[in-house]
């Protein structure tokens, strides 16, 4: 009778061992899933971050190059392969404001950040929802309100904030060129008033160059670069283009 | 009968036609028109003249604007009927009776019964004595230029036409040709002392008023009237500014500058001609007459020293501004362009001439001009010159 109960005790500690093995297993082996589960969304997030930086980057350069603008409006031109839009035409001041060239940044990382979503390792995302807001300040920031979902092991993961900075600020360059073609207006027709020019590249410490383009006698237009020398975007000067047409 | 009749009735009809005929041939070839400037003393006078003319079928006479129609040969009886009444018309200033009928008699007289006169021209100072004034008188024409005597020494009355108008106590010059004056020199060169006032102001009656304006920043001797004191055979050089040129004869303005002198004496005024540059007007170019002029009380003569006949130079002068411009040939055409100008102190620059071929001054300072265009001072600003560039060639000046 003895023997018979600790036989019992033997089977039942026995089953207990097996039982805790099979648990620290399957626990060990739903750790290690959560952890590659972990890694791999850091591995997107960091990705898509990335990803958006540099976008960011390419939109400030481009649509500064665009005059600020993504979709060209009807009144621009095509100078050296690259378009540029009229900031005075007709002696009508068009330089954009503040709102429109946010809207614009966001407008061209809208078109271009597919490419972000397309991550290696074979990671399988879908992106539901994408809200781009651009601001505008000191720095030129970027808030992307975007809906990704992850699939890692038949599990879901969603993924949703994401942002970027760039440290070059394009408001002087529009406040710059707002100057510039109100000096620009208030001259007689053909003068370009140099001093004004002169002062206005101090108080925005930046660089103008004016390329007349003649098209013919009577179609000659101004080609503005408004650069800012001692502010680069990965080695890129940044260059704000517009075009006047000859007063 | 009736055939007789309508011979009659057609004889009388050819008469009529004859002498209408002969009547509108005679207005129209031999008219002479004597013209006067409109001034006020002259309509006063005319509304006498004319009554008085009004009994000479010859003449037709009006007040406003103040003329007279010689119409036809005016017969001795009639001319001496006119001189007879001499000491009637001797009260009027504007016209010197004996004067006025010589001429008629000598010169409109022969105009009207000479059919190969078409013109003539005549000094009316020399001829007829009659001063302050020339006549062109052309046949069939109703437009020319009147004289006047002058009613008083102390007006200023004008004649038209840029003459030099030489008078006793006033000298006004109305220049002929578009110039800027350097200098003005007058020599006191007889025997009593003389003082000269200079009122450049004082010049215009028909003058825009831009013109008007921009003339009377004329400054001589740094004042716009200045009184001067020319003792026995001193001499004085009044040395006008920059901006002191009087253009003329590019439209119908007419103007100059007076000296009033007070005394009397023998002044020789000689205006020095300018140099290398010319005038042009609203970026058109303008051919001058460059005429050196040698006045004294008693003769006025004129030199033409050079003609300009074509605009090769570099530089002119804006009449409206008195700002240096830059001539420059495109498609055989001749336009002027100011490079730099300023404006409210500011300096300015012509963009056009970074893109026409046009020679770019070599100015350094304030401005940099160079070769492949223009930089502000501090540098922060560049202009690129693309005169005839490519679109290579301008990537390659952005480069």
């Amino acid at each position: 009778m003895r023997k018979k109960a600790q036989l019992t005790t033997f089977v039942i500690i026995a089953i207990l061992i097996i039982a805790i093995v099979i648990a620290a297993y399957v626990f060990y082996t739903q750790q290690q899933k959560s952890q590659k589960s972990q890694q791999e969304i850091n591995f997107v997030k960091q990705y898509i971050n990335d990803c958006l930086n540099k976008k960011t980057k390419q939109a400030v350069l481009s649509i500064a190059r665009h005059s600020g603008y993504f979709e060209m409006p009807n009144n621009s031109i095509n100078f050296l392969d690259e378009k540029a839009v009229y900031y005075l035409k007709n002696n009508n001041t068009l330089v954009p404001n503040k709102t429109v060239v946010e809207n614009q940044i966001s407008l061209w990382l809208n078109n271009n950040i597919e490419d972000c979503f397309s991550v290696p390792r074979n990671i399988v995302l879908e992106k539901r929802y994408c809200n781009i807001k651009t601001r505008l300040s000191d720095i030129t920031s970027v808030d992307f309100d975007c809906k990704i979902e992850i699939k890692i092991n038949e599990k879901t993961f969603e993924i949703n904030k994401f942002d970027s900075e760039v440290n070059v600020s394009l408001l002087p360059l529009i406040s710059a060129s707002r100057e510039i073609v109100e000096s620009y207006k208030e001259t007689e027709p053909n003068y370009i008033c140099i001093d004004c020019l002169d002062e206005i590249a101090s108080k925005y410490n930046i660089n103008i160059t004016v390329i007349p383009v003649t098209k013919d006698i009577y179609a000659i237009e101004h080609v503005w670069f408004l650069l800012n020398s001692s502010k680069k975007i990965d080695d890129k000067f940044l260059i704000w283009r517009f075009v006047t047409d000859l007063r | 009968m009736r055939k007789l009749l309508l011979i009659l009735f057609i004889l009388v009809l050819i008469s009529y036609n004859v002498k209408a005929a002969s009547l509108f041939k005679g207005e129209d070839e031999t008219n002479i028109v004597i013209s006067y400037e409109g001034i006020s003393k002259a309509i006063e006078d005319f509304t006498e003249i004319c009554l008085e003319f009004s009994k000479y079928p010859q003449l037709e006479c009006y007040n406003n604007p103040p003329r007279i129609i010689i119409k036809s040969y005016v017969d001795e009886s009639t001319l001496n009927a006119m001189r007879i009444n001499d000491k009637l018309l001797g009260r009027f200033n504007v016209i010197n009776r004996d004067n006025f009928v010589d001429f008629i008699e000598n010169i409109v007289n022969n105009i009207i019964i000479d059919e190969n006169i078409k013109e003539i021209k005549i000094e009316l100072d020399s001829n007829y004595n009659i001063r302050g004034g020339y006549m062109e008188i052309g046949k069939g024409k109703s437009s020319y230029v009147g004289f006047l005597e002058i009613p008083s020494q102390s007006e200023t009355q004008f004649l038209s036409n840029g003459r030099i108008n030489f008078r006793d106590r006033v000298f006004i010059l109305h220049p002929e040709g578009t110039f800027k004056i350097l200098d003005m020199e007058i020599k006191n060169i007889g025997n009593r002392d003389v003082t000269i006032d200079t009122k450049p102001e004082n010049l215009f009656e028909r003058v825009s008023r831009t013109i008007i304006s921009f003339i009377r920043r004329i400054k001589i001797i740094g004042e716009p009237t200045v009184t001067i004191r020319v003792n026995n055979g001193d001499k004085i050089i009044l040395r006008s500014s920059r901006t002191s040129f009087v253009p003329l004869p590019l439209s119908d303005y007419s103007y100059g500058f007076e000296i009033l002198m007070e005394g009397s004496g023998d002044l020789l005024l000689t205006l020095n001609e300018f140099e290398d540059e010319f005038i042009c007007l609203n970026g058109i170019p303008v051919k001058v007459n460059y005429i050196k002029r040698k006045i004294t009380l008693r003769n006025v003569d004129w030199e033409k020293i050079s003609m300009m006949n074509e605009v090769d130079e570099r530089n002119c002068i804006d009449i409206a501004t008195g700002d240096v411009m830059s001539f420059y040939k495109l498609d055989d055409n001749y336009y002027a362009e100011k490079e730099i100008k300023y404006s409210e102190g500011k300096l300015e620059y012509n963009l056009k001439f970074l893109t026409e071929e046009i020679p770019l001054s070599n100015i350094k300072g304030k401005i940099n001009v160079l070769e492949d265009g223009v930089k502000s001072e501090s540098g922060r600003v560049i202009i690129k010159r693309t005169s005839g560039a490519s679109e290579l060639e301008i990537k390659k000046l952005l480069a």
